[in-house]
């Protein structure tokens, strides 16, 4: 049995890691759940009006990287990746699931979630996945930090979060032009 | 070493001396007091042509969150002021581009194959469009005409034959969902053929369509195609050789026949002093 890591420790770093986040850090990010029920995808597995779940808003810790422009044949553009970090125990007692293709907003940028993990433990040990501690063998050691997002910027009017063309729409039922 | 004089430089038999062209009045009719426009149909207008075409005429349009929206379109590798901030509706608060829409390019140009020129040094005299303005200055009426016997002065306009060329463009399209660009497609690809262009008019080709979706991660999923289109241009330049290609020339008013004698009063009926075989 380890010396170090049992559950008393992890809490002393879970205090610490919440104080730090939640109290001083404190940056905010909102995140977009997919609705799956309420989006349909056509057969190439698109959807133009897809439905997301409220707004949860949530604290992280954010590595952006800087605009990178892109100029060609298409036109101007600018791509940016970014990193979310999360506390998992605070996404567990929100009942969050991120997974690939929800969506953050953060600085004005709306960010698609490319890939999520949670493989950072203290002590180097998942208590969820700890063989020792499912089977029963001992008690429970370690703990899972955080969960981690790679994410890029994506384009708001595939969103349908926000209005982002004024002046020119006409609703769905209206006759097309030359009709 | 010197550099050697070149008393040739054209390709021709003639020296530079003999092939300056000579200056003759009937060359020299000047054309600041006449308001005929000097026609003209140059790559610009083949280019403008094709973009207003697709801009005002085809207009496509798109289904997007439920909203219709006009798909813009330009030029494409335009200037970078120009295609951010005059076409700020194009991206959003943070600087990111909204798509869909299209961008036109054009590519190469080239003599068509069925009207090709010799390619001569100059045109032929002759080789022109002649066009005959009804109404002359020249013609008003007059009494001192009449009596003199002189024929109106006809006032042509010589425009030289056009020339026949192919231009090629590529069309990106860029959109967001494949429903899209299948709806794009569907909206220019009818129009194959006809003659594209809101003032001049060219006869325009699309050949095989391609389409490119990639979805890479980290980042957005591209939905894209390139439509090759060929033009069938015609241009005509203003200028050639520095000198206007619109010749303006009037017809003779009056031919006169004489022959040496009433011309320089030559005695061609006696014999010469001292006899023929001095």
């Amino acid at each position: 049995m380890a010396l170090f890591g049992s559950a008393r420790d992890a809490n002393l770093i879970r205090s610490v890691n919440r104080e730090l986040i939640n109290r001083y850090i404190d940056t905010e990010v909102g995140f977009y759940k997919l609705n799956l029920e309420g989006t349909n995808t056509n057969i190439y597995d698109e959807s133009d009006d897809k439905v997301y779940y409220g707004l949860m808003k949530m604290n992280s810790i954010i590595l952006k990287d800087t605009k990178a422009v892109q100029s060609d044949d298409f036109g101007i553009d600018y791509a940016r990746n970014a990193t979310f970090a999360f506390l998992r125990d605070d996404l567990t007692a929100k009942n969050i699931i991120m997974e690939t293709g929800d969506v953050i907003e953060y600085d004005g940028e709306f960010f698609e979630i490319d890939s999520t993990s949670s493989s950072e433990y203290f002590a180097g040990k998942n208590p969820g996945r700890d063989l020792g501690f499912t089977l029963g063998d001992r008690d429970e050691f370690g703990y899972s930090v955080s969960v981690v997002c790679e994410t890029h910027v994506t384009r708001r009017n595939r969103l349908n979060i926000q209005e982002v063309r004024s002046g020119i729409n006409k609703k769905r039922n209206d006759i097309p032009r030359n009709l | 070493m010197s550099k050697p004089e070149l008393n040739k430089t054209y390709s021709s038999f003639n020296t530079d001396a003999n092939a300056k062209p000579i200056a003759q009045n009937v060359d020299q009719i000047r054309r600041d007091d006449d308001v005929i426009k000097t026609p003209k149909c140059t790559i610009y207008d083949i280019d403008f042509a094709i973009m207003s075409y697709v801009s005002d005429i085809i207009q496509p349009q798109v289904y997007e969150n439920d909203s219709l929206v006009d798909v813009p379109i330009f030029y494409a590798n335009g200037e970078k002021w120009a295609q951010f901030q005059a076409r700020g509706y194009m991206f959003d608060e943070k600087g990111k581009a909204m798509t869909p829409y299209i961008a036109i390019r054009r590519n190469s140009m080239a003599d068509r194959d069925t009207l090709k020129t010799l390619g001569v040094n100059r045109n032929p005299t002759g080789n022109d469009y002649l066009y005959r303005n009804k109404h002359t200055l020249a013609n008003r009426y007059d009494r001192f005409a009449v009596l003199q016997g002189v024929k109106p002065s006809q006032e042509y306009y010589m425009s030289p034959v056009p020339e026949f060329v192919d231009v090629s463009y590529e069309m990106f399209i860029w959109t967001e969902y494949t429903e899209q660009m299948n709806s794009i497609i569907e909206q220019i690809m009818p129009l194959n053929g006809f003659a594209w262009g809101t003032t001049w008019k060219f006869p325009t080709h699309i050949s095989d369509y391609s389409f490119e979706t990639v979805n890479n991660t980290g980042e957005d999923r591209l939905v894209r195609a390139t439509l090759p289109i060929t033009v069938k241009g015609t241009l005509l330049m203003p200028y050639e050789l520095r000198a206007s290609n619109l010749q303006k020339k009037y017809s003779l008013k009056r031919i006169t026949f004489s022959n040496e004698t009433s011309t320089f009063n030559v005695n061609t009926q006696d014999t010469p002093p001292g006899g023929w075989e001095k």
